[in-house]
């Protein structure tokens, strides 16, 4: 506090007037937000303070009072209003101030009077300071802005629009860093170690993290901006077409599954539904097996008395499907005396072809094999059907009968 | 070396849209080109292969070569998406309206069936809306009531994948990525057929970074 006692009245005044603020802070706040002030209730002595403390100002004769740019600032800064905020972004008078500063700093010197020195030199580490802040504030604004997605405007429009002013702002950031000529600084400070210290090591490090957090809120805010814009573009479909749709409820599009090139979002391959059973064939897989048949769910008993079946259903055979049956048995009986006859085996199907009976050969093949198991036990050792089998595929196992041959046996033996 | 995409292939075979919401551990599966290439030559005697919409954000299955009954199939399968396409527009309008969302709905939105329907309870218009919603071929419904209709349109929903249900016995959906499906299909026809829509002007990105 010491070093400040040459400007106590600045101090006095200064108290004064941000007590003001603290008394009137009602008013003032409804004035930021476009209520204007009643200058009769408030009363004049008031009025003529609050004037003469920079606080308000008349912009004309006829209007109203209104807050003065730096309290109406202040409150953004201090409500962290984004809507309002405004940065100032110029670096240029910054540096014009640095180039004065440190033109005075290295005159004081080079005359012996270390102490103006000294004083200026403080002067400038406040500039320096100053930048940073308002730097730093900056950033915290746009960072601020975009970790709410812009929440303090409600329409993509409006956010859109946000969003290119907080670009702008970066931009106009970025340029101004770049005017910051470090050679020049550096030649600024010559042999003076402060001067150094604070001109080429503090600030370079400090404009380089600048640096890099503006780059890094640019790309940010360009993400936000294309995410905007996908869903206003999204907006803007759903709505359009569902008018259009509205407006010509038969609109048929064109059938693109037709054209020479089909493109992916109409291709969609139709589903499978892939299934598996356990394999059988598999030792390691027993346990596995064993295991889940012990989960099976055991088996209810059955009653012990069986609920009386229902009446057998009256089968009501059609006079030409049975005539039909009745031919079949009686050709495939043929068969069976005919090879009884010559005593000699006989393919069925080969049969078939030669009496040109016109029975289908599979039904022909079943109803031979049906005769043969319908036969008494004495009969059946007469006879014996050899079956000619094939499997189904290269990988299916599965035994086809593709004929039957009809051989005698005399007790037991072929002939 | 397939076994671990057993789970992920079945699902893509089933039909099934794989995006970072129905199945995050098979989306990022699919974001590795090395992955999406042993799986496409496993789906090649199959005919198929894997396809995804413009922007990458959900996975499918597409025929690998089209023979003529292929592409009867995929014009009957356009048609039927197209008779959906309708409803579900309409039902994007519905749900924005009634949250008050300022975005048509997009995938990761939350939704709470039982928040939504007494909002449109309390509200004649949105009432009238679901119930010509529910008149529609793909939502048909013959509730009465508010809480009957919705829950028959979520259960529609759920069951094309456009909603996914984290918790069986709770009643908030999470959006998935195949809504961006649907918008990227209504986009294409939009521009197949040169519909003309009216768009808010708005200054380009360009001018600005200029």
């Amino acid at each position: 506090m010491s070093t400040l006692d040459y400007s106590s009245e600045a101090i006095k005044l200064g108290v004064e007037r941000l007590r003001l603020l603290g008394k009137y802070s009602d008013v003032l706040m409804h004035n930021y937000y476009g209520s204007p002030i009643d200058e009769l209730q408030v009363g004049t002595r008031v009025i003529n303070q609050l004037q003469a403390a920079n606080i308000l100002w008349r912009p004309s004769e006829t209007s109203g009072l209104k807050l003065t740019d730096p309290v109406r600032e202040m409150i953004v800064h201090l409500i962290a209003d984004e809507q309002r905020r405004k940065v100032n972004a110029d670096v240029g008078d910054f540096l014009i101030n640095i180039r004065v500063l440190v033109g005075k700093v290295n005159e004081e010197e080079s005359k012996g009077h270390y102490q103006r020195s000294a004083y200026f030199q403080s002067k400038l580490s406040q500039e320096v300071d100053d930048l940073n802040s308002r730097i730093a504030t900056g950033i915290d604004s746009l960072w601020n802005r975009l970790n709410t997605d812009f929440a303090f405007v409600s329409s993509v429009q409006e956010k859109i629009y946000e969003n290119e002013k907080a670009h702008t702002e970066v931009v106009r950031w970025l340029q101004g860093l770049e005017l910051i000529d470090f050679n020049e600084l550096i030649h600024f400070a010559g042999s003076n170690a402060g001067l150094r210290q604070l001109l080429v090591r503090q600030l370079q490090s400090q404009v380089s993290v600048h640096f890099s957090s503006l780059r890094e809120v640019q790309k940010r805010l360009s993400e936000l901006m294309a995410r905007f814009r996908q869903q206003q573009a999204r907006n803007v479909l759903v709505r359009g077409m569902l008018e259009f749709f509205e407006q010509k409820p038969n609109f048929q599009p064109s059938d693109y599954a037709q054209r020479s090139q089909v493109v992916d979002l109409v291709n969609q391959a139709s589903a499978v539904l892939p299934s598996a059973a356990i394999a059988l064939d598999r030792h390691q897989d027993k346990y596995a097996m064993q295991q889940l048949l012990t989960q099976l769910p055991a088996r209810s008993r059955p009653a012990e008395h069986q609920p009386s079946a229902a009446p057998p259903v009256e089968w009501q055979d059609d006079a030409t499907v049975l005539a039909r049956r009745r031919e079949l048995h009686e050709d495939v009986v043929s068969f069976y005396l005919q090879v009884l006859d010559q005593q000699s085996n006989h393919s069925a199907l080969a049969y078939l072809v030669e009496t040109q009976l016109k029975w289908d050969p599979e039904m022909w093949l079943y109803q031979v094999i049906a005769e043969y198991q319908g036969l008494s036990s004495l009969e059946k050792s007469a006879f014996r059907l050899k079956y000619d089998t094939e499997e189904a595929g290269p990988f299916n196992q599965l035994q086809i009968i593709t004929d039957v041959e009809l051989q005698l046996l005399s007790d037991g033996v072929l002939l | 070396m397939m076994m671990q995409y057993s789970k992920l292939l079945e699902q893509l075979l089933a039909g099934e849209f794989i995006c970072e919401v129905s199945d995050s551990q098979g989306f990022r599966h699919l974001q590795d080109e090395a992955k999406r290439e042993a799986i496409d030559q496993y789906l090649r005697p199959l005919n198929r292969r894997l396809a995804c919409n413009p922007e990458g954000s959900v996975w499918f299955l597409a025929w690998r070569e089209l023979t003529q009954a292929l592409r009867d199939q995929l014009s009957q399968q356009f048609k039927e998406t197209l008779d959906s396409l309708i409803p579900m527009l309409k039902l994007l309008q519905l749900t924005q309206e009634t949250m008050g969302h300022e975005n048509v709905l997009t995938a990761n939105d939350i939704l709470n069936r039982h928040e939504m329907a007494a909002r449109i309870e309390n509200n004649p218009s949105l009432r009238d809306q679901l119930q010509a919603l529910v008149q529609t071929r793909f939502f048909q419904s013959q509730s009465e009531d508010v809480a009957g209709q919705l829950k028959q349109v979520f259960d529609r929903l759920r069951s094309h994948g456009y909603l996914h249900q984290p918790h069986k016995d709770r009643h908030h959906y999470i959006v998935t990525g195949k809504i961006d499906y649907l918008i990227d299909l209504t986009r294409f026809i939009r521009e197949e057929e040169n519909i003309a829509i009216e768009e808010e002007s708005v200054p380009s990105q360009e001018d600005l970074l200029a």
